[in-house]
């Protein structure tokens, strides 16, 4: 192993040129696998990242300063009437760094959704299951069987109500079970990106520049040529004044959803149809609160090891909004976060903090007509913000979601409920809770909802009328530019996305590479 | 009085603050850059401007209630490390965000948003924690989204300031992360 070769970008005394085969915007699931593919064909890959790159010894296991450091936008980066709060990793690794580990395949109502509605072929479940295998002995991704007295109940109450669940599949190695995903491990078990995928590209003679954004692809024809960015101070918030360029024949877009295609837009690329932007999903999450009678200790132990699918696929793929089911329980600033009571309610509610039991439903968006997503738009500086509008097909998901929780959480043993909304009650038993959620007002800004999986934006397709890239994910116009992320998806996956990143991105970059290279990649 | 009939009776109120906080509230659009770091009140801040410390410092205790230390001293140290914290968050976020926060502070430092929102002539420090409370809770309550954002971001604005303090666990019994760290902000208490 070489000295590995890492600008940081805010250091930066001299504007920097890099030169290569291939340059990557981003470093989380779809970069840092692009990265880690294409450097092992012996091309040479040049990354350039927005965030830092802290060691897992740095990690501070402090929320505030996690939040402020890892995450963009402290993690609260809202969309355009401010309902939602999405929450994206901005650090090496991208989203993987601080992510919680539940690890799907791609379920297959979605994979064949796409087939039959979407036209996308050769993504069936036995074509992409040699990729998720991949992926999975690569991230040593196993089910997780210690779970803490949070997921233990989710798997109670749904057991009791005949729901179907199980044991959810993490990327760890050597997990000590502390429960601190959020903020990124300290031990470095988590086989996120900033651990795996990005030494190794790097060990195999790949450049990472840090701090530094990439503001505009450079068109020449119909190719890139270059990724122009600007290096940013420690923060990450203002441009030092350093440019840095990045020129290779081959370009791979990996800044996640909203920030991909605002990329696209900024670079004035060729949009014919329209379609760059649409179709961002969210999966909304949504949270229900209660009080169990025993000690749950919602903030230690693996966050999320048990997952309830009954009703994701309730009425149909193409039918009412569906929703999964998971434990969120964390350390304090979070758990607190649901809550948004003052004076005496927030004191009491705290006080019981060892006997909170906390649920999150993810609503699947994108497979009917009344659920188009959202729309990215470009603010004046240039950043994104998506216009999310919450229509009657999310409430209903929302209102549906909030009587299976608070369903699951009596069944469980629960003394008392509460959805995390600030015009509902405390709930002492199912018929009170069946009675008081039929009835409450669901109105934005009560409702406490943000989304960890916005997905979309850059949407995979054939059709270049509907879509941006192929399912191979090179652009529709520009001959050597492919988006290797989450924003190709069509539609939002109902189970959290990171495993289909990486399997898709495997399946991708390898095809590129080979083309690249001229011949096959083992 | 109630917010919501200000609201609609006085044009004149709800369009100077649904306008000027039009950004942070209608969504992101435009105003990048603006001036972030303004002379320091209490301790040099990076973004966090001496209005919103000030209104911050009279809405967190009624937020959190006897969770906060009931001595002097304790709960001088409690503020104090929550407002340096929070200044830290906010000097992560992107300047159009930085911005917004800076907006919502500067609204509600308005007199005439002081008088007919919250009810009170003084300035936030001198208003009784009983006013702030009114306040709040016909904000949460409001049939105005606007309100009832600015209620959320102050509750929230909070929770982040107290519960990642070491002097906040005892109470809510929680242990601290099971490895230990060097602080790397100086609201770190
Ligand atoms: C708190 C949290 C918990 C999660 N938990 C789970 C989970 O348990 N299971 C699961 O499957 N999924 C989870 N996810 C989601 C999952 O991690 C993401 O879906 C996935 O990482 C997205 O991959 P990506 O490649 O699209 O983008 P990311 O991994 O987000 O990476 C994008 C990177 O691009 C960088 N970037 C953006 N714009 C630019 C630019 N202009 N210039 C340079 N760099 C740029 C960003 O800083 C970022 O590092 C979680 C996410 C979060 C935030
Ligand atoms: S549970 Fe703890 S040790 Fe395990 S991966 Fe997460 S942070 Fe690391």
């Amino acid at each position: 192993m070489s000295t590995r070769e890492v600008h940081v970008g805010n250091n930066l005394d001299h504007d920097l040129v890099l030169e290569g085969d291939v340059a990557i915007v981003g470093s989380g699931a779809g970069g840092a696998i692009s990265a880690e593919i294409l450097a092992r064909a012996g091309l040479r890959v040049l990354i350039v990242e927005e965030g830092a790159y802290p060691t897992p010894e740095e990690f501070t296991l402090r929320e505030v300063p996690s939040f402020a450091r890892l995450y963009n936008d402290g993690g609260v980066r809202p969309t355009k009437d401010g309902a939602i709060a999405i929450v994206q990793g901005r650090t090496v690794g991208g989203s993987t760094t601080v992510n919680w580990t539940s690890s799907f395949r791609t379920p297959e109502p979605t994979l064949n959704y796409w087939r039959d509605h979407l036209g996308i072929q050769g993504l069936e479940l036995e074509a992409m299951a040699p990729w998720f295998e991949t992926m999975e002995q690569r991230l040593h991704i196993a089910p997780w069987e210690t779970h803490n007295l949070n997921n233990e109940l989710l798997a109670r109450g749904a057991a009791k109500l005949g729901w179907r669940h199980g044991v959810i599949k993490r990327n760890v190695r050597g997990c000590a079970n502390l429960g601190y995903c959020g903020v990124g491990c300290p031990i470095g078990a988590k086989q996120s990106m900033d651990v795996t995928a990005i030494p190794d590209a790097l060990d195999h003679g790949a450049a990472l520049v840090t701090r530094v954004r990439a503001e505009r692809l450079q068109l020449s024809g119909d190719r890139i040529t270059a990724v122009e960015g600007l290096a940013l101070d420690a923060r990450g918030v203002r441009p030092t004044g350093r440019r840095v360029s990045l020129r290779a024949p081959w370009i791979i877009v990996a800044a996640a959803a909203l920030s991909s295609p605002a990329l696209l837009m900024r670079s004035k690329l060729p949009d014919p149809y329209e379609r760059i932007g649409k179709r961002t999903f969210l999966q909304t999450h949504n949270y229900s609160l209660a009080f169990m009678p025993e000690v749950v200790d919602p903030f230690s132990g693996v966050q999320q090891s048990i997952y309830m699918d009954q009703l994701t696929w309730r009425d149909g793929v193409a039918g009412r909004a569906g929703f999964n089911m998971e434990a969120a329980g964390a350390q304090p600033v979070v758990t607190m976060n649901f809550w948004k009571g003052i004076g005496s309610e927030m004191s009491e509610f705290a006080r019981r903090l060892r006997h909170l039991h906390t649920l999150v439903s993810q609503i699947r968006d994108g497979f009917h007509p009344d659920s188009p997503g959202g729309e990215v738009h470009l603010r004046d500086d240039g950043g994104a913000v998506l216009d999310y509008p919450i229509n009657e097909y999310i409430w209903d998901g929302v209102r549906s979601s909030y009587l299976a929780m608070a369903e699951c959480q009596f069944a469980a043993g629960a003394e008392s409920v509460h959805p995390a909304c600030s015009d509902a009650q405390w709930y002492r038993n199912w018929s009170e809770a069946r009675a008081g959620i039929s009835a409450l007002r669901l109105r934005s800004s009560s409702v406490f909802l943000n989304s960890t999986h916005p997905l979309g934006g850059c949407a995979m397709g054939p059709d270049p009328r509907a879509s941006v890239v192929d399912a191979f994910g090179r652009h529709h116009h520009v001959a050597n530019l492919a988006v290797f992320d989450g924003s190709v998806f069509p539609t939002s996956l109902g189970v959290n996305p990171c495993l289909s990143i990486y399997a898709l991105t495997a399946r991708n970059a390898t095809a590129l590479a080979e083309r690249i290279a001229g011949r096959a990649i083992s | 009085m109630d917010s919501r009939m200000l609201l609609s009776r006085r044009g004149l109120l709800q369009a100077g603050l649904l306008g000027s906080t039009a950004i942070w509230a209608g969504g992101l659009v435009g105003c990048a850059a603006r001036r972030v770091a303004a002379p320091a009140a209490v301790a040099p801040r990076l973004a966090l401007s001496p209005a919103g410390e000030e209104i911050l410092r009279a809405v967190m205790p009624v937020v959190l209630g006897d969770l906060l230390p009931a001595d002097g001293a304790g709960r001088k140290q409690a503020l104090d490390a929550g407002m340096a914290s929070l200044d830290d968050y906010l000097a992560h976020l992107s300047l159009p965000l930085q911005a917004e926060a800076l907006d919502v502070f500067e609204t509600l430092d308005l007199l005439p948003v002081r008088v007919l929102l919250v009810g009170t002539w003084s300035g936030w420090r001198q208003t009784s924690a009983a006013t702030v409370e009114s306040f709040l809770r016909s904000a949460r309550g409001s049939r105005f989204d606007l309100l009832r954002r600015m209620y959320a971001f102050l509750q929230s604005m909070s929770v982040l300031a107290w519960f990642d303090q070491r002097a906040a666990w005892p109470e809510i019994g929680y242990p601290g992360p099971p490895i230990e760290r060097p602080a790397v902000s100086g609201g770190q208490a």
